[in-house]
C-alpha cells in the first residue's frame, strides 16, 4: 500500500516537475492563502499585544471618572469634545478622603488645554495638562531629573512645570532645563523636573506633555473650575469593583442623584477598557483572516485544476493500473494522496513565506522602536498543514472520482 | 493427453454498439472454447471484430448477448472488485504500445501488478509486518526477477524504459504480464509496433512461455504472426469463420536473441 503510494507520488512529482511553472502557479493560491492567514493572525496578535501592553504599562488598576452620563459601554459625551462641567475640584477633594474611597492609593484631577509655549529659541502651540501632585503616582511615571511639583505648590497656585522627555529636548535641546523659565500664554513657569520617556499610548502622550499644577491651569490659564476627568489608582485589582462602587456612591450623594437614575458622570476602569479593545481587535483579526481564507478556496480550485491536468495526462497510466488489477478505491486513494501532498507542499511553502513576512514586519517594528513580540506557535504549523491537507482532500475528491472511472480499455488504445 | 481445464468458454457472444441511429454489430454469434495450456491466435483484418472479441474475453467489455464462462464461472456477473482481482491474478495483458510507465525503472514497471496484489500468500504475509508493508518483501523482488529472467531481461532490471529498444520494452511488458503468474496472457498485436527481428524475439518468448505451460491468446492481423500459435480463430465481420489447428507451425527459436 505504502509502496504503491510512493511509486505514484514519484510519478506525480516527476509530472509536476516537468511542468514546474504551471504547477507553481496553481499551487500559488494555497501558498498565498496560508501565508496570508498566518500573517494576519500573527501580526494581528502582535499588534494587539502592543496596544494592550501600552495600556497595561499605565496600569490596569486605574479608574477613570468622566463628567456626563453615558450608555453602559459607549464613550461618554465628554469624549466627543462637549464641555460638561459637572465634575469639580470639590468632587476631587471628597474622593481623596481615605474614609470615602479606602482603596484609592493615588488620585489626580486633570484639565487639558492648548497654549502658545515660548522659550528663548522656541515658540509653539502645545498641549498642557493641569494635574494634581499625585498624578505621577497615578500614572506610574518616573522623574528623570529634578522633581515633580508638590501638593503645597499645587495648593498655592505655584507657577512650576514638569516636562515630558521629548518636549524637554525640543525646547531646550541638550541644555539642562532645570530652573529655566518657559512662558505658557505669557505666564512664566519655572521648570522643576523632566519625566523619563514612557512612549506614547492610546491614553496620552506623556513624552510630549507639559504638566503644571491643577490650580494654576484652572485659574490662571483656562479660567475654569471644573475638571476634564479624574483618575485614581486602586491598591490592587481585587478592589476595583468595590472602589467603583465607593466612587459611585460618593458622587451620587454629592450630586443628589437618586439610585434609580444615571449619574451625571461616568466611571470607567482599565480592565473593561482592555476587554473592549481586546474584543474589537479580535474581531478585526478574525475578519481579516476570513478574508484571507477566501484565497485558500481559490488555491483549492487550483489544486483541483492541476489534478484534472494530471488526470488527462495519465489516462493511459490509470488504464494500465486498472488493467493490472487496481481497484477503484486504489485509484481514488492514489489521487487523493497526490492532491493532499501537493496542497501540503503549498501549505508548507506558504507557511515559510508567511513566517518570513512576520519576522520582517517584527524586525521593522522593533527598528521603529516598538516593543514588538512575534507570536508563533507550533499549532500554527499544524493548523497550516491540516488546513492544506483538508483542502487537498476536499478539492481532490472530484478528480479522484473521475480518475477511478477510467476504463482499463484506455491502456489498450493505440496512439 | 488428459483434458485440461477449460478457461474460456463462450457461446453466441454478441456485441452491439448502439450509436443512436445506427447499430454496429461488432460481434455476432461468436462461440469458442480455450483450455489451459493452449496457444491460440485470434486473427482477422482490422474491423473484423477481433479486438472486440479480445476485450470481451479479457473481461474489459461486457457482451450484449450470449454467455461466457471464465474458469467455469459466469463472467457476466462479476462485480468491479471481482474483475480487479481477476485482472490482477488470472489475466496478464501485453499491449501493442507496451504501456510501460516511462518515469520508473524496469523493476518498478514489472512490480506494478504486485502493488495491487492483495490476494496471494507471499504478498499477504508482507502485510503482517510494518517494514514488509513499507518496503515490499524480498519475495516480491524474487518474483520480479523470475519474470524478467523468463523474458531474458534480467540484465536490464535497473534500466529506465527510454534506455530500451522496442523489442526489449515489449519483453519487459511480457514480464509484467507474467509476474502474478496468471492463468491466461492476452497479447494484443504485441509485434505490431516492432521490426520483424524484435517481433520474432517476442514471439519466441511467447512460445517459450507456452512451452512452460502458460495459456496465451494472441490477437493479430498478420498471418505469419498468427501461425506461431497452435490454433487460429479466424474472425471476419464479427463472426468466427474458422477454428483450426496450425498445420505448419512457425517457430521463432532459430533466431538468436540479441542482448
Amino acid at each position: 500500500m505504502i509502496r504503491q503510494l510512493l511509486l505514484s507520488l514519484r510519478i506525480t512529482w516527476q509530472n509536476f516537475f516537468a511542468a514546474k511553472l504551471r504547477t507553481s502557479l496553481t499551487v500559488l493560491g494555497i501558498v498565498i492563502g496560508i501565508a496570508a492567514i498566518l500573517i494576519v493572525m500573527s501580526i494581528g496578535a502582535s499588534a494587539q499585544d502592543l496596544i494592550l501592553g501600552q495600556i497595561r504599562a499605565v496600569g490596569s488598576n486605574l479608574i477613570g471618572i468622566l463628567p456626563g452620563a453615558s450608555e453602559d459601554d459607549g464613550p461618554p459625551a465628554s469624549a466627543f469634545g462637549i464641555v460638561i462641567t459637572t465634575l469639580t475640584n470639590d468632587d476631587l477633594e471628597a474622593l481623596r478622603k481615605k474614609s470615602n474611597v479606602p482603596h484609592a492609593v493615588a488620585i489626580s484631577g486633570y484639565v487639558t488645554g492648548n497654549a502658545i509655549v515660548k522659550s528663548k529659541n522656541y515658540t509653539k502651540s502645545q498641549t498642557f495638562q493641569g494635574v494634581s501632585a499625585d498624578m505621577i503616582n497615578v500614572e506610574n511615571n518616573t522623574i528623570s531629573t529634578g522633581r515633580f511639583f508638590s501638593v503645597a505648590e499645587d495648593e498655592k497656585n505655584a507657577h512650576v512645570a514638569v516636562l515630558g522627555a521629548t518636549i524637554a529636548k525640543d525646547i531646550f535641546d541638550d541644555a539642562d532645563p532645570l530652573g529655566k523659565k518657559i512662558k505658557i500664554d505669557d505666564q512664566t513657569f519655572r521648570v522643576v523636573g523632566v519625566l523619563k520617556p514612557k512612549g506614547s499610548s492610546l491614553i496620552s502622550n506623556f513624552d510630549e506633555m507639559i504638566y503644571i499644577p491643577l490650580q494654576a491651569a484652572q485659574k490662571n490659564l483656562l479660567g475654569i473650575d471644573h475638571l476634564n476627568f479624574i483618575r485614581l489608582r486602586v491598591d490592587s485589582e481585587e478592589h476595583m469593583v468595590q472602589t467603583e462602587k465607593d466612587v459611585d456612591a460618593l458622587l451620587r450623594s454629592r450630586h443628589d442623584i437618586p439610585d434609580d437614575e444615571n449619574g451625571d458622570y461616568s466611571i470607567r476602569n482599565m480592565a473593561s477598557a482592555l476587554s473592549i479593545i481586546n474584543n474589537v481587535t479580535n474581531i478585526m483579526k478574525y475578519f481579516l483572516a476570513a478574508v484571507a481564507a477566501v484565497s485558500l478556496i481559490v488555491g483549492g480550485i487550483g489544486v483541483m485544476n492541476i489534478m484534472f491536468i494530471a488526470l488527462s495526462q495519465r489516462i493511459r497510466e490509470i488504464g494500465l493500473r486498472k488493467a493490472v488489477g487496481a481497484r477503484k478505491r486504489d485509484i481514488v486513494t492514489q489521487f487523493l494522496f497526490e492532491s493532499m501532498t501537493i496542497a501540503c507542499v503549498g501549505g508548507i511553502v506558504g507557511f515559510l513565506s508567511g513566517l518570513g513576512v512576520v519576522y520582517f514586519v517584527g524586525y521593522v517594528a522593533r527598528v521603529q522602536g516598538y516593543t514588538w513580540t512575534v507570536f508563533l506557535s507550533w499549532n500554527m504549523v499544524v493548523m497550516a498543514l491540516i488546513t492544506s491537507a483538508i483542502l487537498g482532500f476536499f478539492f481532490g475528491i472530484y478528480p479522484a472520482w473521475k480518475a477511478s472511472k477510467i476504463s482499463p480499455m484506455e491502456a489498450l488504445r493505440y496512439e | 493427453m488428459a483434458q485440461e481445464e477449460v478457461i474460456i468458454a463462450c457461446k453466441n457472444l454478441q456485441k452491439v454498439y448502439d450509436m443512436g441511429e445506427t447499430k454496429t454489430h461488432a460481434l455476432c454469434d461468436a462461440s469458442c472454447e480455450i483450455r489451459r495450456g493452449e496457444f491460440v491466435s485470434i486473427m482477422g483484418p482490422s474491423g473484423s471484430g477481433k479486438s472486440t472479441l479480445m476485450h470481451v474475453l479479457s473481461l474489459l467489455e461486457r457482451p450484449t448477448g450470449g454467455s461466457y464462462l471464465f474458469r467455469g464461472k459466469d463472467a457476466l456477473i462479476f462485480d468491479d472488485e471481482e474483475l480487479a482481482r481477476i485482472r490482477n491474478q488470472e489475466i496478464g495483458f501485453v499491449f501493442q504500445s507496451f504501456n510501460l510507465l516511462s518515469r520508473v525503472s524496469v523493476l518498478e514497471n514489472v512490480e506494478l501488478p504486485l502493488l495491487y496484489d492483495f490476494y496471494s500468500d507471499d504478498t499477504a504475509s508482507d502485510k503482517k509486518t510494518f517494514l514488509g508493508r513499507l518496503l515490499g518483501s524480498t519475495g516480491k523482488k524474487e518474483r520480479v526477477k523470475k519474470a524478467l529472467a523468463d523474458v531474458d531481461m534480467l540484465h536490464r532490471i535497473d534500466f529506465m524504459p527510454h534506455q530500451l529498444s522496442g523489442g526489449e520494452k515489449q519483453r519487459v511488458a511480457i514480464a509484467r504480464a507474467l509476474v502474478n503468474n496468471p492463468d491466461v496472457i492476452f497479447a494484443d498485436e504485441p509485434t505490431g509496433n516492432l521490426d520483424s527481428k524484435s517481433g520474432t524475439q517476442v514471439l519466441r518468448i511467447l512460445q517459450h512461455l507456452h512451452k512452460k505451460g502458460h495459456t496465451i491468446i494472441l490477437v493479430t492481423h498478420e498471418h505469419a504472426t498468427a501461425e506461431h500459435a497452435e490454433r487460429i480463430l479466424r474472425i471476419s465481420d464479427g463472426c468466427i469463420v474458422s477454428d483450426e489447428k496450425v498445420s505448419q507451425r512457425r517457430f521463432a527459436d532459430d533466431v538468436v536473441l540479441v542482448k
